[in-house]
C-alpha cells in the first residue's frame, strides 16, 4: 500500500479503552456462561408462557402481572384499569415496588410529581414457564447467521452465545474506535490504492451477487441501486464508494497500527477483500483480553 | 404472547393489548439482534405481545406500512400505532419507548 499511516506508534489503545469504560453506559465484561444460557432460555420459552392467576390471599412478587385501579390528578395514574409487570419499572418503579407483597384487593398510595396516586390490586397472575425443549426451538423457525435453520436448544444456545459475543465486542470496538479515528484523522491517500480496493470490492460483489442471487453485475445492476443510489452500472457504484475506501484505508492502517501488525502480504489491505473484516476480527480478539485482563484484577 | 403474523391477520390481531409489531426477514443481521432484545423484554413483561411480521412472505406489509427497511418496528396500544422506528436499539432505549406508548 502506498497511503502512508502518519501516527506510527502513537495510539494508545488503552488509554482510549479505560476512557470508554469509564463511562455510565459502559459495557465492562462479556456476557457469563449463565447469562447466555438464559437470555437463550427467555428467547425458546417465550411463546409458551402462560399467566396463571395467583391463588388467594397469595402476595405479589417481582415479576408478577397486576391489573391496577389507579385514582390521581395525573392522567397517567389515573385508570379504572391498567396492566403492569410489578418491578420492572415501565409504568412507575416506586409504585410497582410498593404493591410487592401486596394482596388483591389491597391498595397502596404515595406520591408521583408531587400529587398523591392510590393504587388498588384487582389482579395478580404470575408467569409460568416450562423448560425449553428442541420442539420449541423449531417452533421458533429461527435462522441462524448464515440463515440456515436452528433445531435445537443446545444449537438455539450456541446462537444466542455467538451473537451476543459479538454485539459486544462490536459496541465496544465502535465506541472506542470513534475516538480514536476523530483524534487521529487522516487526510492523504494514495489514488491507486483507493482504485485497487475499488477493483475488489466489485470482484466480490460479482462474485457474491452471482452465487447467491444469480445476477451477473457485469451485466447490469439491480434496480434499487438504480432508484436508491442513482448507479446504473458495476463502475458507477465503485465510483460512488471512494469515499468508503479512504475510510477502509484508514480503518486498516490503524487497526494494524493498534495490533502492532506490518501492512504486508495477507494484512495489506490490497492483498483481498476480506483483510477489514479480518482485523476487526483480531481487534475484536483483543477487545475480549483486554476485558478479561481488566476484570480479572 | 409472541406470534407470528400476517399482512391478513395483523389488524384483527393487534386490536387488543400493547403490540409490538416488528417487521424483519429471516436473513437480517440487524432483525435478529433486535430479536433477542425484545424476546428479553417480552419475557420480563408478559403484559406486552410481540408480532413478528414476515415483509418478504407477506409482502404487503411494505406498501401498507411504507416499510424502507429491516428492522422495522411498531409500538401499538389497541390498535392504535403510538411510535415506530427503523433499525436496532438497546434494551433501555426501547424499555423507555414503550413505557411511553403504553401508559403514556
Amino acid at each position: 500500500m502506498n497511503t502512508k499511516f502518519p501516527y506510527e506508534g502513537r495510539i494508545d489503545f488503552d488509554k482510549y479503552l479505560d476512557a470508554y469504560l469509564q463511562r455510565d453506559d459502559a459495557i465492562r465484561a462479556m456476557p457469563t456462561e449463565a447469562e447466555l444460557k438464559e437470555l437463550a432460555r427467555k428467547a425458546i420459552v417465550r411463546e409458551q408462557m402462560v399467566l396463571a392467576p395467583l391463588p388467594e390471599g397469595e402476595a405479589a412478587q417481582v415479576g408478577d402481572t397486576a391489573a391496577l385501579k389507579t385514582v390521581s390528578e395525573l392522567p397517567k395514574f389515573n385508570k379504572e384499569r391498567v396492566t403492569v409487570t410489578l418491578g420492572r419499572g415501565l409504568y412507575n418503579r416506586d409504585l410497582e415496588n410498593a404493591l410487592v407483597g401486596r394482596r388483591v384487593g389491597d391498595s397502596v398510595s404515595l406520591t408521583v410529581q408531587e400529587k398523591p396516586v392510590t393504587a388498588a390490586i384487582l389482579e395478580l397472575k404470575r408467569k409460568q414457564t416450562p423448560e425449553p425443549t428442541d420442539e420449541m426451538v423449531e417452533a421458533l423457525q429461527a435462522k441462524d447467521m448464515d440463515n440456515q435453520p436452528i433445531r435445537t436448544v443446545a444449537a438455539y444456545e450456541a446462537y444466542v452465545r455467538e451473537e451476543k459475543t459479538t454485539e459486544v465486542l462490536a459496541t465496544v470496538n465502535y465506541e472506542v474506535m470513534e475516538k480514536i479515528l476523530e483524534d487521529y484523522p487522516m487526510t492523504e491517500y494514495d489514488e491507486e490504492d483507493i482504485r485497487i480496493l475499488g477493483e475488489l470490492e466489485a470482484e466480490a460483489f460479482t462474485r457474491i451477487f452471482l452465487e447467491k442471487d444469480g445476477i451477473d453485475l457485469r451485466q447490469g445492476v439491480p434496480k434499487e441501486w438504480e432508484e436508491d443510489w442513482n448507479v446504473h452500472s458495476l463502475a458507477d457504484f465503485i465510483a460512488m464508494r471512494h469515499d468508503w475506501y479512504q475510510m477502509k484505508i484508514q480503518q486498516c492502517l490503524t487497526f494494524l497500527n493498534i495490533l502492532g501488525l506490518p501492512c504486508e502480504g495477507k494484512t495489506d489491505p490490497l492483498d483481498h477483500y476480506e483483510v477489514l473484516s479480518e482485523l476487526q476480527d483480531k481487534m475484536f480478539d483483543k477487545i475480549r483480553t483486554e476485558l478479561e485482563r481488566r476484570n480479572a484484577r | 404472547m409472541t406470534r407470528f403474523v400476517t399482512a391478513e391477520e395483523f389488524d384483527e390481531v393487534t386490536r387488543e393489548g400493547f403490540w409490538i409489531a416488528d417487521f424483519m426477514t429471516d436473513h437480517c443481521g440487524p432483525c435478529k439482534m433486535l430479536d433477542m432484545v425484545l424476546s428479553e423484554i417480552i419475557y420480563d413483561n408478559p403484559e406486552i405481545n410481540l408480532a413478528k411480521c414476515d415483509i418478504e412472505k407477506s409482502p404487503a406489509f411494505t406498501e401498507r406500512f411504507d416499510i424502507q427497511g429491516t428492522p422495522t418496528v411498531l409500538l401499538m396500544l389497541d390498535g392504535e400505532i403510538k411510535k415506530s422506528f427503523s433499525g436496532g436499539r438497546g434494551r433501555d432505549e426501547l424499555e423507555e419507548m414503550i413505557s411511553e406508548a403504553m401508559y403514556g
